[in-house]
């Protein structure tokens, strides 16, 4: 055997370290992949509105890290916005919810997503309480809205792989959900 | 979970001979430190809080199975 010396054992260390990083990171990556394909098979699986529902309060608990969240439809006939189902969170607090008003109001209105990084504060089902506002979208409409409150407090902080969950979320929550009425609508 | 929570599922599962022994792993959305005791308290091998680590939850499971 050569004898190695103390530079070439550290060198060797060294990168040690740095494979042991990128197999980390490619672990997190697959694991990331993994998480948008489970949301998004699960959502398309469902073959009733109440399917969607469980999908999506499974994707909201074990992959953004939140248990608190409502979903609203809007109605292009007349401009209104209408709670469909809210899940940790009190329905009575939608009562009043306009197209352009609020924070909800406001995404169903432009289109364009709220986040908040950092998570939601205050009161439930109050603006300040929001963490993420997906447009819902079905090809380039918007169909309704997602409102994601409080996250879990060991969750901390939304991280760059949770924006891709929520793009994941605003493709194909409203079509699974159109899908799944339309199916079980044939059924019964 | 319906019918029992997590904790008296994993007491319940401890009593049995049949089940003595494997490990469990819980996961949860409770992540407050009292809720991680109570849950060592009742059996449980490992405790995972949600939203779920992919890697973390794959390398408690292969820890536990001796992988």
């Amino acid at each position: 055997m050569h004898p190695v010396d103390e530079e070439q054992l550290q060198e060797a260390l060294r990168e040690n370290a740095r494979l042991t990083e990128r197999s980390l990171a490619s672990e997190q990556q697959v694991s990331d992949l993994a998480n948008l394909y489970v949301a998004v098979n699960s959502l398309h699986g469902a073959t009733e509105p109440a399917g969607v529902m469980a999908a999506l309060r499974e994707i909201v608990a074990n992959l953004v890290g939140s248990e608190e969240f409502a979903l609203f439809e809007t109605d292009p006939r007349n401009g209104h916005i209408r709670l469909v189902a809210t899940s940790g969170v009190a329905a009575f607090r939608f009562e009043a919810v306009e197209i352009g008003s609020g924070i909800i109001g406001t995404v169903a209105e432009s289109g364009r997503p709220y986040v908040r990084r950092e998570g939601g504060s205050g009161q439930s089902g109050s603006d300040e309480s929001i963490t993420a506002c997906l447009p819902l979208r079905i090809g380039t409409s918007v169909t309704g809205v997602l409102a994601v409150f409080h996250l879990l407090p060991h969750k901390g902080a939304l991280e760059d792989p949770d924006l891709d969950l929520f793009e994941a979320l605003s493709a194909h929550v409203a079509p699974a959900l159109q899908f799944a009425r339309g199916y079980h609508g044939g059924r019964t | 979970m319906p019918n029992m929570d997590g904790f008296e599922a994993c007491r319940r599962l401890r009593q049995l001979d049949t089940t003595r022994d494997t490990p469990i792993i819980m996961v949860t959305t409770r992540g407050e430190p009292h809720n991680v005791e109570s849950g060592y308290e009742v059996g449980c091998n490992d405790y995972v809080t949600k939203p779920i680590n992919g890697p973390e939850l794959l390398s408690k499971v292969r820890n536990l199975l001796g992988d």
